[in-house]
């Protein structure tokens, strides 16, 4: 099985490890996270197969994916994880080290009149600050 | 006596009855409640990064406030409200830079001893079912319920821990004490796709039609739930429906106001 050449720097795995402070090398695959996940039909990577990424380093495939935008962060998976690792917590770093980088995420508020004050602060917190 | 805090969205959207039935329900109940001298947006989402501490000076004001108002907890109706002001609670409790950092910030110190308590919470613990019991003025004979809970309420269960977060059972107490005939179905605990409403709002449909297609299958003939955008999310997935196939979602309040004659 040959991998992609291009991994993190040390510089993205210490940032990361900053944020999250958690070992995502712990992560056996029980798939316990994606089992739980109720938003997985709209993902492209399953919480596993990201936690799986982040673990190889591949940290270019997680940047380009629209499942850190679609994690609405409702903890399932965190409650799940037999090591304690938190994969709201790591979908929640990268988001982080994007939106620090770049100011700005991936996702435009299309509704802001309809809905209840609370569903426009959570998104701005999360996904554009 | 308990300091209340009202949450953002609650106290914008009165024309929904949730404040007034509760804090009516509550002086039937002979439990004094005030609302806090001074309150803001806690921030609707409990931070998950360890690196940064500024999201957490709004919520650590307002269990500040509960302490120099000289109330004895913080009373919340809102199910995030109550996620986040607890988290940031235990945070406080068990991270000591996040507190030191906090409080050099706000120039004030908060030892974490203020309680947050939600209000089905102290309908069990400070009320108490028998007492509610002799309440209650018409039993909701008619009613098939179903609870939601969604997923702030309940996780991480080491933080919260009100409630059993795979099988909870609280509202489902109080409602049949009340006469009511509670159905049980799945997805209770899963998430209604939150604050997609605002962005992507198919995600926020489709997780949202999952939970009502469950519970109307089992019987129910209303939804009861904690959280305005729950609520919102739960009745927002129905609107291409006809009208008599559409599930009524309500507070909480709503069938305990009517049970007890409010």
């Amino acid at each position: 099985m040959r991998f992609p050449t291009k991994t993190a720097s040390t510089g993205q795995t210490e940032e990361l490890m900053d944020i999250v402070q958690k070992n995502v090398k712990d992560c056996y695959q029980c798939l316990k996270c994606s089992a739980g996940c109720p938003l997985t039909a709209h993902m492209d990577y399953y919480p596993h197969q990201v936690m799986f990424l982040a673990k190889m380093d591949l940290y270019h495939k997680i940047i380009e994916s629209k499942s850190l935008w679609v994690c609405a962060s409702c903890m399932a998976c965190s409650s799940r994880c037999p090591r304690d690792l938190e994969p709201a917590k790591i979908m929640e770093g990268f988001r982080t080290m994007l939106l620090r980088e770049r100011e700005q995420g991936r996702v435009e508020v299309t509704n802001p009149k309809g809905v209840p004050r609370q569903a426009l602060i959570s998104s701005m917190r999360k996904l554009r600050r | 006596m308990l300091g209340y805090y009202p949450g953002c969205t609650v106290r914008a959207h009165q024309k929904d009855n949730f404040e007034k039935e509760a804090l009516a329900i509550l002086k039937t109940l002979n439990i004094p409640v005030e609302e806090l001298s001074e309150w803001e947006c806690c921030g609707a989402v409990y931070p998950l990064t360890n690196d940064e501490y500024a999201p957490l000076l709004s919520s650590v004001r307002a269990l500040k406030t509960t302490q120099t108002d000289k109330k004895e907890g913080l009373l919340t109706l809102c199910t995030a409200c109550y996620h986040v002001l607890k988290r940031v609670n235990h945070r406080m409790n068990t991270d000591i830079e996040a507190k030191k950092r906090v409080e050099n910030y706000l120039k004030n110190e908060y030892d974490g001893n203020t309680q947050v308590l939600h209000l089905i919470e102290v309908l069990r613990d400070m009320v108490g079912y028998k007492e509610l019991k002799k309440h209650v003025d018409t039993p909701l004979e008619t009613e098939k319920i179903a609870c939601y809970y969604g997923c702030l309420f309940l996780r991480p269960q080491k933080e919260l821990g009100l409630l059993d977060p795979e099988n909870p059972k609280l509202m489902e107490e109080i409602l049949e004490v009340l006469g009511a005939k509670v159905i049980n179905y799945p997805y209770k605990t899963d998430c209604c796709g939150a604050y997609h409403a605002s962005n992507q709002e198919v995600i926020s449909d489709s997780a949202s039609l999952k939970i009502v297609n469950a519970a109307k299958k089992a019987g129910a003939t209303q939804m009861v739930t904690a959280c305005p955008l729950c609520k919102h999310n739960l009745e927002h997935c129905q609107k291409d429906l006809k009208e008599d196939q559409k599930l009524p979602i309500n507070y909480i309040t709503v069938p305990i106001a009517k049970a007890l004659g409010v």
